[in-house]
């Protein structure tokens, strides 16, 4: 268990990164990238293209509870997705290096 | 009779009821001293439960979803104070010879905690029901919109990623302390 001053450390060296970090995004706001996604976003909205809110992405005019089943189903999906794809790649990749390296001779003389 | 007779009894009283109370205290209520290991595995788990609802806006809603990305900070800064000496170490000898694991875990890591800063300050920027429901109103800008989705999006990858790195760790504490099954092989101790 970490001490009350690691704690304290912790806490605090957490917190000025992170003001840091926020800082330097900060900074991007004026970049030549934000403003072209903002131009972007002001073609497609005058052309008509641009989406709904964040919540109601691909289900407008539909009614209350499917909405929320239909969002719920689909978060589930595209987080298992986003989540489960890579970490089962990882998980494979870590089990064929630790089989290669029980394989080797270093690892047969290590074991 | 002594003045002092009944003052030293009355010690000796009170010192034998002490002892009494703490024997019967030791008999009654075994102790249950929770270990480390114990107290991260429930705090990741919650964290994690936490962490994949903040990652549904969908299914939650906007309101509950930027309220819960608030609630989050908290057992982030305790998975990040549990494994401080893991940290602070790795950090000290980044550059000498570490495990191509841990190295490999560390950046990781700081890659997570990066993508968790940006998604929380992109997020703070495009409230829509948190800070107004504060009394603060912002006018949604589209790039810190779109910077909020792919830093979310990316940080769910590097979740996958991150879980998948401690895997081993995960199984057997949830196994232990969530499910209180008996450990098939030895304990793994700590997150990293």
């Amino acid at each position: 268990m970490p001490t009350l001053k690691d704690a304290v450390l912790a806490t605090l060296f957490i917190t000025i990164f992170s003001a840091l970090m926020m800082l330097g995004v900060a900074q991007l706001d004026s970049s030549a990238w934000a403003e072209g996604v903002r131009a972007e976003y002001s073609t497609e909205t005058t052309s008509g293209e641009a989406k709904g809110g964040d919540a109601e992405d691909g289900f407008e005019g539909m009614s209350g509870p499917l909405m929320i089943v239909l969002g719920a189903v689909a978060s589930a999906l595209k987080i298992s997705l986003l989540m489960g794809i890579p970490g089962l790649i990882t998980i494979a990749v870590r089990r064929r290096q630790s089989r290669s390296a029980n394989q080797s001779p270093a690892g047969t003389a290590a074991s | 009779m002594p003045k002092s007779g009944p003052v030293i009894y009355g010690t000796h009283k009170r010192k034998s009821i002490n002892i009494m109370t703490q024997q019967i205290r030791s008999t009654t209520r075994p102790k249950q001293k929770r270990s480390s290991t114990q107290i991260r595995a429930w705090v990741n788990l919650l964290f994690f439960i936490i962490m994949v609802l903040v990652l549904a806006p969908q299914a939650t809603g906007i309101p509950i979803h930027e309220w819960i990305s608030f609630v989050v900070i908290i057992p982030l800064f305790i998975h990040l104070i549990m494994d401080w000496k893991w940290i602070v170490n790795i950090t000290k000898r980044l550059f000498k010879k570490v495990p191509a694991d841990a190295r490999f875990n560390y950046v990781l890591d700081w890659l997570l905690f990066f993508l968790f800063v940006v998604a929380t300050f992109t997020g703070v920027l495009i409230s829509e029901a948190a800070l107004p429901a504060l009394g603060i109103t912002m006018v949604i800008d589209p790039f810190w919109s779109s910077l909020h989705d792919m830093s979310a999006n990316l940080m769910t990858i590097v979740i996958g990623v991150h879980l998948a790195m401690h895997w081993k760790w995960i199984v057997t504490n949830f196994n232990k302390y969530v499910l209180r099954r008996p450990a098939r092989s030895a304990q793994v101790q700590g997150g990293h």
